[in-house]
């Protein structure tokens, strides 16, 4: 292996799969791969059209959108720090590896993102021709007989996905660097109100250095990954949430499973509005809000509804009183989680 | 926050004595250790510009102004229960314990004192205070009037009579001198003029508290406006070798040193000066509007206040010991913050405050730091005591250890203290909580004495510290909830048979907390075993100091208990105390003192 994690404190080597390690070459190769618009049905789209480097490897919209134009139920989760995701996407508690994540979206046609489906040999055709790829392929995977198959596509931009770790915001600067001065004096009481078990309490769902409870990591123990209604909607029905998008009842067609979300990391969380599973929050002040209620009330149309009173709701979301202060502290720890750097450093950026 | 409101886990021994040296990298500095303030030793006198106690130790006070006294509100001023009154031994053994203070300053009414339990009431409360380490000021006021009249007078000719024999109390004499009453056609109350007529009505008083035979320094308040001592000279000095100059500075006034210096840092260096009453005022709208919205600047300036009079060797008596000043509430007693921010003249929740600023001064921990206190919520540790840091724990989970002896870490954190010599030890783990919370743990039993800095070490390589101070002993009588209320103890009787019943004298239900009566058998009294910690280092039974209701009890034995970082201390309750209900419990060792509890003598008082 000639890969070294470079890691700065506070953040444990992810855990890789043994059949695809790490390696400088599969980094860079799924680099190309994931800035290659050719990958999608009318060459209008790559990876990278719904995950920008620019924020944070979301794409700044409710729910995303395909090469086609069809709208995705979801919206677009970030890529940064991927590495550590315990499981996939927003609400698959079966996604577990980036390898299997990865052809998602080239293959999905319901709705089509990429749209590969059907075209995946005539692309694969493609590669030997690029002489990008004719000297990559080889570099990446040196002892592979089929060199050009969609399963080493899937390996490296698993690979290069993991490389994108976020680790240099003030916060980060502040809590694992010692300096006292990275973050300002409202993020200080910001953190301590995140962190806090009286007030917000924001950590126990948002927990450990990347701020998610599904978060997963070399020597990391295997507590059970959980899912959270947080009670955006309560619509009148069994489910409570507005199809599709409800959550992992999605798999488990358990009923009380309706509206469960994985936890996202708050990385970058300033660059990667809108928020939620479906986008449906507009700015961090209104998530503040949502969660200070206990619950989202949308008072009327087709959502109509007051969250906090979703049966299904987390037992620990019941609200809690934010002063006009506690909301600007918030709010300023929130933005010190922003890695600038990640946001124009060139191992991550467009190599075409 | 400033105690455990979690019970002490329950398993044996611990301890590795390994040593080892951490490396100091990446930690923020931390303040300059604070020393733990002096007790009051008096009597005082004045020497220069210093207060001097009985050895010749330069005093000075650092406290709070309490509730105005009421001999209509005396009882529940003293109340015990849920909450606690300001008055009463829990709340002032609090300020003394919990914000490192040596003083308070007690307002009285002096139109009040015609009654004839008046001073016996108020010298309850002096008492409560003194007993707890605390001077009192007592700070008298006369409604309606800017300048003393012949009540006030009168009200010291009994007053300072009645005090002149507690070396522990200094007589404010009248608290609130205004301009507003000055003679027509005197001017500018700063002027040589104006304070001739102060000078004058204070001397007044003076000479008839030293005509009571009271000896004790009399402070004497400047006029109460926004200029304090300015244009204050030599001649406006009282004719007594033992005066305090006291100002009651608006916040809007002494935003800076040289401000400072204008209204009585001149003083200062003359003669010994207080600072009382100073706060932000927020409940005042127009006081508050100087107050900057920032939180941080708002603190800065307060800090700033604070590093002046440590700089020029000013007492100062800071805000007041109520909710929404100095504390949240009486229940829990945690300390006020500016944190949440404020609304000028409102009352909104949380209500905001100095606490926790004048808290981390006092204590030399960082805003927002750690905060670490002993098993009474003082600042001083104990070697081989339970110690609780409050603050950035940041552990992956809550956690408890599951087995003895306590574990060296705990939801992947550990705890090293590194004593005066520079030695680090690992710390046994009690308890230990995600997020902002808090971690229980034990002072390692080898720990030199002195300034300590102790360290959460987390697996993922970051790490908090904080000042602390280490002991021989750090008296702390452990209860249910947030070292106040109910003793947490036992009474073993023996039964007619021969066999031996033990029972707990106190009970919880959440964090409802109740006394259980004592039966205390006529002729031969009661054993009570207390659970403590920081007793253990004491050099015998005799120097532990346990008085109930003021009355000095025998202690019979006292020790390491098998619990980590508890011990017990068995006293005697004699029979004199018998039935004598729930009353109030302070200990005393090597010359601190510990929090005050509550505990319930049972049985039939004895005939009179």
């Amino acid at each position: 292996m000639d890969y070294a994690w470079d890691l700065p404190p506070g953040f444990p080597p992810p855990r890789v799969p043994t059949t695809n390690p790490m390696s400088q070459a599969k980094a860079l190769l799924g680099r190309y791969i994931f800035y290659d618009t050719r990958m999608s049905v009318n060459g209008t789209q790559s990876c990278a059209s719904c995950h920008r480097q620019e924020l944070a490897f979301t794409d700044g919209r409710a729910t995303a959108v395909g090469a086609t134009g069809e709208n995705h139920p979801r919206s677009a989760m970030s890529l940064v720090n991927v590495a550590y995701s315990s499981v996939l996407t927003w609400s698959n508690p079966n996604l577990r590896s980036l390898e299997e994540q990865a052809p998602v979206p080239m293959l999905s046609d319901h709705p089509v993102e990429l749209g590969l489906q059907g075209r995946v040999n005539a692309f694969l055709k493609q590669l030997p021709a690029d002489p990008v790829y004719r000297a990559l392929f080889p570099r990446a995977f040196p002892e592979a007989k089929d060199l050009f198959s969609l399963a080493n596509i899937a390996k490296a931009l698993a690979t290069f996905e993991r490389t994108i770790i976020s680790a240099r915001s003030p916060y980060d600067r502040y809590y694992f660097g010692g300096d006292s001065g990275a973050i300002s004096e409202s993020a200080q009481r910001g953190q301590a109100l995140f962190f806090g078990q009286e007030v917000a309490g924001c950590f126990h769902c948002h927990s450990g250095f990347n701020l998610s409870d599904a978060t997963v990591y070399q020597g990391s123990h295997g507590a059970p990954i959980e899912f959270h209604n947080t009670g955006l909607y309560n619509l009148p029905g069994a489910l409570h949430y507005p199809w599709p998008n409800l959550g992992i009842y999605g798999q488990t067609k358990k009923p009380a499973d309706a509206g469960k979300f994985k936890t996202p990391s708050l990385r970058n969380v300033a660059l990667t509005a809108p928020y939620m599973h479906d986008g449906s929050v507009m700015t961090l002040e209104e998530v503040l809000d949502h969660y200070a209620a206990g619950g989202r009330t949308i008072p009327a149309g087709p959502y109509a509804g007051r969250g906090h009173d979703n049966p299904y709701r987390d037992a620990r979301l019941t609200g809690f009183t934010l002063t006009p202060q506690n909301v600007q502290d918030l709010l300023a720890f929130l933005r010190s989680l922003t890695d600038s750097e990640l946001t124009h450093d060139a191992r991550f950026s467009n190599p075409w | 926050m400033n105690c455990p409101r979690i019970v002490v886990s329950v398993f044996g021994l611990l301890l590795a004595g390994s040593v080892f040296h951490l490396a100091a990298a990446s930690l923020p500095a931390l303040p300059k250790h604070q020393e733990i303030t002096p007790n009051p030793a008096g009597p005082f006198h004045v020497s220069g510009n210093n207060i001097l106690d009985s050895k010749g130790h330069v005093f000075l006070l650092r406290g709070t102004q309490l509730t105005d006294f009421h001999l209509k509100t005396v009882e529940r001023d003293n109340r015990a229960g849920d909450d606690f009154g300001p008055h009463s031994a829990t709340s002032l053994s609090a300020i003394r314990l919990r914000f490192n203070m040596n003083a308070v300053r007690l307002p009285v009414d002096i139109l009040e004192s015609g009654a004839p339990e008046y001073f016996s009431e108020l010298a309850n409360v002096v008492r409560r205070a003194n007993q707890v380490d605390l001077l009192v000021v007592l700070a008298a006021r006369e409604p309606g009037a800017g300048l003393p009249s012949s009540e006030t007078a009168e009200f010291w000719s009994h007053c300072a009579a009645y005090f002149k024999d507690y070396p522990n109390v200094i007589f404010d004499v009248f608290s609130d001198p205004s301009p507003s009453a000055l003679p027509a056609g005197t001017g500018d109350p700063h002027s040589r003029a104006g304070w001739t007529v102060w000078r004058n009505n204070m001397q007044g008083l003076v000479k008839v508290v030293r005509a009571a035979g009271a000896t004790q320094p009399i402070a004497v308040t400047a006029w109460k406006d926004d200029r304090t001592f300015e244009g204050a000279d030599s001649e406006a000095l009282i004719d007594d070798t033992n005066i305090i100059y006291e100002a009651s500075p608006r916040f809007g006034n002494i935003r800076t040193d040289a401000q400072r210096r204008v209204q009585f840092g001149l003083l200062a260096s003359l003669v010994p000066v207080l600072a009382s009453g100073w706060d932000l005022e927020l409940d005042d709208a127009s006081a508050c509007a100087a107050v900057p919205s920032d939180p941080s600047v708002a603190a800065a300036l307060v800090q700033g206040n604070l590093d002046y009079f440590d700089a020029h060797q000013i007492s100062w008596s800071a805000s007041t010991f109520e909710p929404g000043k100095l504390i949240v509430d009486l229940s829990y007693l945690d300390a006020s913050t500016l944190d949440n921010g404020w609304t000028c003249g409102g009352s909104g929740r949380p209500s905001a405050g100095l606490g926790r600023l004048i808290q981390g001064h006092m204590r030399a921990s960082v805003q927002r730091g750690l905060f670490v206190v002993s098993g009474s919520g003082s600042p001083d540790v104990a070697r081989g005591g339970l110690s609780i840091a409050y603050g950035p724990v940041m552990a992956a989970y809550d956690a408890k250890p599951t087995k003895s002896p306590a574990p060296l870490s705990l939801g992947r954190i550990a705890v090293r203290v590194t004593d005066s010599l520079g030695a680090t030890r690992p710390a046994g783990m009690l308890w230990t909580s995600a997020g902002w919370g808090q971690t229980n743990f034990v002072i390692p039993q080898e720990s030199a004495v002195g300034p300590a800095v102790m360290t959460i070490v987390r697996e993922d390589g970051s790490r908090s510290s904080s000042n602390i101070t280490i002991a021989d002993t750090a008296p702390g009588f452990l209860t249910g909830i947030s070292c106040r209320g109910p003793a947490l103890g036992s009474i073993t009787k023996i039964l007619a048979d021969g066999r031996t019943s033990t029972s707990a004298i106190s009970s919880c239900n959440g964090t409802h907390c109740r006394a259980i009566p004592i039966p205390i058998v006529s002729g031969s009294g009661a054993t009570v075993r207390l659970v403590a910690s920081g007793f253990r280092h004491a050099a015998s039974a005799q120097d532990i100091d346990v008085n109930i209701a003021g009355v000095r009890v025998p202690v019979v034995s006292y020790g390491a208990d098998q619990y980590p970082g508890t011990d017990f201390v068995e006293i005697k309750i004699p029979d004199t105390l018998r039935g004598l209900g729930e009353t109030d419990l302070v200990g005393h060792v090597n010359g601190r003192v510990s929090n005050a509890v509550r505990i319930n003598l049972g049985g039939e008082k004895p005939a009179l």
